[in-house]
C-alpha cells in the first residue's frame, strides 16, 4: 500500500479530504439537532457538510474526466476506474435518495464515498491499460454503469439496515418519514427497493453481453455467480418483507447484510483472490 | 389464506436458499466444475422443479396476479429457465428425440485461410460431432493491435537459414542512434545515422525522394541508416509512408548472392505492436460452391446463420493462416431473452413504478382526508 503521485491520485486525495470533512460536518450537525427542530447551529453545519460534499463530487468527477482522457476510453475496466466511479456516483445519488426518496444519512454517504476512493489513491495500479477485445462493446458502460449504481445504492441500504440492528436514533440517519427503526426498516426496504431493479438490470445486461461475447449468456464463472449469489440474496429479502411486512427488522436488516456482503465479494474478492481465477480476471 | 402465504414464503426462501448455496460452492470449484454441478441430472431435476413451482406462484401465491409487475418477473424467470433447459444438451437429445428435431448444441470449426468447412468439433476431445447443412468459408483472418510506446523497431529480412528450403525470416536489430552493431549471426553490420521520430520525405528536383526532414506534425518516424556487408557499404533513409506501420529499404544493391538468394533482402522499421485490440475473419457461408452470406465476424460481433452462432474463439497464433469459430445453437435462446425483457421490466414495473403510484394515491388520500378534517 502506497501513494502513487500521479494527477488522478492527487485529485482523489483531495476529494477524501472533502469527503471525509463534509462526514464531519454533516455527522456533527445532525448530533447537534437530536431530538429538537433544527438550530442555527446544526443548519450552519449541515450547510458546510453539503459543500463540502459538493467541492469532493466536483474533484472526483474531475479526476474522473481526467482518467477518461488519459485511458481514451470510458474509465470502467477495472477496480481502480470502478472505484473512482463510485467516488463520483455517491452525491447524485445521495441527494436524488433525499430529495425523491426521501432517505438521508448523508454524512454516511460521505463516509462511503471517502471509503471507496481510499483504494484508489493507495492501492490499486493506476496504470492506463488498453480495452481487450470483450470489453469493445456497447454494452460495457450500461452494464458495468449500472451494476455500480446499484451497489452505491444498496450500500446505502446496508448502512440504513445496520442502524436498524443498532437501533440508533432516526435523527442522526436525516429519516423523515418517521422515527425509530421502524423508520430505518422503511428507509432500507425503500433502498432496496430502488436498488434491485438496477441489480437485475446490471446482471441481464451482463448476461446479454456475455452471449455476444463468448457465445454463452451464462458460463458459470465465479464472479457471474457471486453476482446472481447477491441477486438471489436481495430477492430473498423481498420476498420476506412482501410476507412478513415490517414485522421482523432484524431478520431482513441481517438479509441486506448479507446481500451487501456478497457485494462486496463479487466485486472484490472474485476480481483479487486467486481462488476465482475466470473470464473477468481482466478487472483487477 | 395466511398458513398459504407461510408456506409459499418458505418454499421460496428455501428455493433461493438452496441456488444461493449450490452458486456458492460453484465458485470455488471454478466454471467447468460448476458447469458441471449445475448441469447435472440431480440439478436438471431441481430446475424442473423450481419452474414447477414459479407456475404455481400463479394459482396459489396471493395478490401475485394483482401486479403487472410480479406477473412480468415470475412470466420471465419461467422462460429464462424454459428457454435454459430447451436450449442445453440434454434439451437437444429431447427434441432429437421426440420431435426430430436435430441439431448440434454447440462445438467449434477450424478454417483455413482460402478453405471451406461444415464439420463441427467437439471442444473437449476435437473430436468430430456432425456436420452442419452449409459450410463456412474464411477468406481472411486479421489481428489489430494497438500501437506501443517507444521508438519504432528496425528488422532485417532475409533468407533462415541461408542454404536451405528459401523462406523468409526477421532478424530483430538492437539499434542505438550512431553505433554500429551487427545483425544476428550474418556479415550484415548496421549504423542508425539518424532517427527522426515525425519526419517527411525530402525530395529531389526530378520529385524522387532523397532524404527526410523532421516534421512535428508528422506521426510516421524516419531513420538514416548505414549498412556493411564484407568490403561493400551502402547507405540510405528507411521513410514511413503516412498512415502505414512500417517501411522498408531494400538493401539488394550491396548483398553477396550467397545472402540474398531469390528474394531481395530489406530492413525494415517496424511499429512496435501493443496487445491485440481485436481478431478479424471474413466468412461466407455456402452451400454447393454458392454464396448465401458473408460477414467480418470479430469478438462482441458473431454471424448468426441457419439456426447457429458463430463466433471468433481462437487463431492461428504461429502464421495467422487458421480461425477457430465456437459454434453454439440459438436453440431457445429467444425464450431466455424475452425472459430477460419480461424480468428487467417487471422488477421496475414492481419497485419503481408500482411503489410510486402506491405512493402518490396515498399521499393523495392523506390530502383529501385533511382537506375533509
Amino acid at each position: 500500500m502506497e501513494f502513487r503521485p500521479t494527477p488522478v491520485n492527487w485529485m482523489v486525495l483531495g476529494a477524501m479530504g472533502a469527503y471525509v470533512a463534509s462526514a464531519l460536518a454533516l455527522g456533527a450537525g445532525a448530533l447537534v439537532g437530536m431530538g429538537r427542530a433544527p438550530g442555527k447551529a446544526s443548519r450552519a453545519l449541515r450547510v458546510v457538510g453539503w459543500a463540502l460534499f459538493a467541492a469532493g463530487f466536483a474533484v472526483s468527477l474531475a479526476a474522473w474526466l481526467v482518467r477518461w482522457h488519459e485511458v481514451q476510453h470510458t474509465p470502467l475496466q477495472n477496480l481502480y476506474e470502478v472505484c473512482l466511479t463510485m467516488g463520483a456516483l455517491m452525491l447524485p445519488i445521495s441527494l436524488f435518495c433525499r430529495l425523491v426518496l426521501r432517505v438521508g444519512a448523508e454524512w454516511a454517504d460521505a463516509v462511503l464515498a471517502a471509503v471507496v476512493l481510499f483504494p484508489v489513491a493507495m492501492v490499486f495500479n493506476p496504470e492506463p491499460q488498453h480495452l481487450p477485445a470483450a470489453l469493445q462493446s456497447p454494452l460495457f458502460v450500461p452494464h458495468v454503469a449500472t451494476y455500480l449504481a446499484a451497489y452505491v445504492v444498496l450500500g446505502k441500504a446496508a448502512v440504513q439496515a445496520f442502524w436498524c440492528l443498532v437501533c440508533r436514533p432516526a435523527e442522526l440517519m436525516g429519516e423523515t418519514l418517521g422515527g425509530g427503526s421502524a423508520a430505518q426498516e422503511r428507509a432500507t426496504y425503500t433502498m432496496v427497493c430502488f436498488g434491485f431493479p438496477l441489480l437485475t438490470l446490471g446482471l441481464v445486461l451482463g448476461a446479454w453481453w456475455g452471449k455476444l461475447a463468448w457465445g454463452d449468456y451464462w458460463n458459470w464463472d465465479p464472479k457471474e455467480l457471486w453476482s446472481f449469489v447477491s441477486w438471489l440474496v436481495f430477492l430473498a429479502y423481498l420476498h420476506f418483507r412482501a410476507v412478513r411486512g415490517p414485522r421482523l427488522p432484524v431478520a431482513g436488516s441481517l438479509l441486506v447484510l448479507a446481500g451487501t456482503a456478497c457485494i462486496l465479494i463479487t466485486l472484490l474478492w472474485a476480481n483479487l483472490s486467486r481462488l476465482f481465477a475466470g473470464l473477468h480476471s481482466y478487472a483487477t | 389464506m395466511r398458513r398459504m402465504r407461510a408456506i409459499g414464503l418458505w418454499v421460496t426462501l428455501a428455493a433461493v436458499g438452496t441456488l444461493a448455496a449450490l452458486s456458492v460452492v460453484g465458485t470455488f470449484r471454478g466454471a467447468e466444475g460448476a458447469r458441471t454441478l449445475f448441469t447435472s441430472e440431480p440439478l436438471a431435476f431441481f430446475w424442473i422443479l423450481l419452474a414447477a413451482f414459479l407456475v404455481a406462484c400463479f394459482f396459489f401465491g396471493t395478490g401475485l396476479l394483482r401486479s403487472p409487475g410480479l406477473v412480468a418477473m415470475h412470466v420471465g424467470s419461467i422462460l429464462i429457465l424454459v428457454g435454459a433447459m430447451w436450449g442445453s444438451d440434454k434439451g437437444h437429445s429431447v427434441a432429437e428425440k421426440l420431435l426430430g428435431w436435430k441439431k448440434i448444441p454447440h462445438g467449434y470449426m477450424m478454417i483455413r485461410e482460402g478453405a471451406a468447412t461444415d464439420e463441427v468439433a467437439d471442444e473437449a476431445t476435437g473430436e468430430p460431432v456432425g456436420s452442419l447443412k452449409f459450410q463456412v468459408g474464411l477468406k481472411d483472418f486479421r489481428i489489430e493491435y494497438y500501437p506501443a510506446k517507444g521508438p519504432w523497431e528496425l528488422w532485417f529480412e532475409m533468407l533462415v537459414p541461408p542454404g536451405h528450403a528459401p523462406q523468409m525470416g526477421w532478424v530483430p536489430i538492437e539499434w542505438k542512434e550512431g553505433e554500429e552493431v551487427s545483425v544476428g549471426r550474418t556479415a550484415l553490420r548496421v549504423r542508425v545515422v539518424k532517427y527522426l521520430p515525425g519526419a517527411r520525405p525530402v525530395r529531389g528536383e526530378a520529385g524522387e525522394i532523397t532524404g527526410a526532414a523532421p516534421d512535428s506534425r508528422s506521426r510516421t518516424p524516419a531513420m538514416e541508416v548505414e549498412v556493411a556487408v564484407r568490403d561493400r557499404e551502402f547507405r540510405g533513409w528507411i521513410i514511413v509512408p503516412q498512415g502505414e506501420d512500417r517501411g522498408s529499404l531494400s538493401l539488394a544493391p550491396i548483398m553477396p548472392k550467397d545472402l540474398s538468394k531469390e528474394a531481395a533482402p530489406n530492413l525494415w522499421l517496424v511499429q512496435p505492436r501493443g496487445m491485440p485490440k481485436d481478431y478479424f475473419s471474413d466468412l461466407a457461408v455456402l452451400r454447393g460452391g454458392e454464396v448465401l452470406a458473408e460477414k467480418t465476424i470479430e469478438v462482441n460481433h458473431p454471424l448468426h446463420w441457419g439456426g447457429y452462432h458463430f463466433y471468433q474463439y481462437d487463431y492461428d497464433h504461429e502464421r495467422g493462416e487458421y480461425t477457430v469459430l465456437s459454434v453454439r445453437s440459438d436453440s431457445g435462446l429467444y425464450a431466455v431473452y424475452a425472459g430477460f425483457v419480461l424480468l428487467v421490466a417487471g422488477t421496475f414495473v414492481r419497485f419503481w413504478f408500482e411503489r410510486a403510484r402506491a405512493g402518490w394515491r396515498r399521499r393523495r388520500s392523506d390530502g383529501v382526508q385533511a382537506d375533509a378534517r
